[in-house]
């Protein structure tokens, strides 16, 4: 599925309460109007004639029930530390990567010194290694952390109060 | 004001079956009923279209939101079935014929599936606005999260969801 560019402010705002009927009936013609809003209107359209029929039948995960914390209320400062801190030690972790790895072309060398291994090693190896280290650094679950900071960002937005 | 009305009837003429061939995949029940509640919403707006053009796009406008209508009413609709010899075979498979309720339990697992992969804040969004119609106000109090990050998640969501589903091959639905 080709990604659209999102260049309106309405298109994941306005457009979509206005597809689900919580929006003044005459913001359809700015959608109308709009490629991306009209892009919004059509994956949600497609998606809901498909769910549609078979919504009643979709059970909640045993692990959702209960289990949904509220993300914390940005309600000063002390939170950016936190992204900051995550995003400066993702570095951190990446520049130790980089480091032991050394630049493309470079040969390999162990944590142990009297270990070389002349080889070569290609992008798509160091990216792996460096993914499987975030993983083991952040833990299996870093999808779900970058949700939470689009969630905030989402939050920032709507609420310029809170920085 | 004649004139208005003359150039409706004319686009609505021209337009009539090609709504028709959209809302029939996309829409429970008749898409002929379907395509005349379109054609209310559109002569109801009266929308200010220079050309046939942007006539088109307003009114798919109007039948995309539409089809998200009646599937969230869904529910609360009587459907009537005839009574003859089919009608209880058509009940027990939810009144679909076979190869639809194949593609319809096709459907529910790759759903279900990437629900069930989602954070639990993202599907349950999706499920609460979906299943049970409860507007995006309501879902940001219960979540203790702004409206506009309740929006982003059912966004996200809807992407994961159709993304998933293109992978497995069942796009439908799309123009």
């Amino acid at each position: 599925m080709s990604e659209p560019i999102h260049t309106c402010e309405h298109a994941e705002t306005t457009t979509l309460l206005w597809l689900y009927g919580e929006a003044d009936e005459a913001h359809a013609t700015h959608v109308a109007g709009c490629g991306a809003c009209t892009e919004v209107a059509r994956q949600h359209a497609d998606l809901m004639s498909e769910v549609g029929p078979i919504a009643d039948r979709l059970v909640a995960a045993p692990s959702a029930e209960g289990q949904v914390d509220p993300l914390p209320a940005p309600a000063n400062r002390g939170w950016w530390i936190g992204v900051v801190v995550g995003l400066a030690a993702a570095a951190a972790v990446l520049l130790a990567l980089f480091g032991a790895l050394g630049m493309p072309g470079d040969s390999v060398t162990s944590p142990a010194p009297d270990l070389v291994v002349e080889a070569p090693i290609d992008d798509a190896a160091r990216h792996e290694l460096a993914e499987a280290l975030l993983d083991e650094a952040f833990g299996a679950d870093v999808d779900a952390d970058f949700e939470a900071l689009y969630d905030e960002f989402d939050a920032l937005e709507a609420d310029l109060a809170t920085l | 004001m004649l004139a208005a009305v003359t150039d409706l009837e004319r686009r609505i003429s021209r337009f009539h079956q090609e709504l028709i061939g959209f809302l029939r995949r996309r829409v429970p029940g008749d898409p002929e009923e379907a395509a005349q509640e379109v054609w209310l919403r559109v002569a109801r707006a009266e929308p200010d279209c220079a050309d046939d053009a942007s006539f088109r796009a307003y009114f798919y406008t109007v039948a995309r939101r539409l089809v998200i209508d009646l599937h969230r009413r869904r529910k609360a609709r009587i459907e009537l079935l005839p009574i003859d010899d089919s009608a209880a075979e058509r009940r027990a498979s939810g009144g679909q014929a076979p190869d639809a309720r194949l593609h319809a339990d096709a459907v529910l697992r790759v759903v279900q599936t990437t629900l069930d992969a989602m954070t639990p804040e993202m599907s349950e969004v999706f499920r609460m606005r979906t299943q049970d119609d409860i507007p995006f106000k309501t879902i940001a109090a219960r979540q203790g999260c702004s409206i506009n990050t309740a929006l982003g998640r059912m966004h996200r969501a809807t992407k994961k969801i159709t993304a998933a589903l293109e992978a497995e091959g069942l796009p439908g639905g799309s123009a």
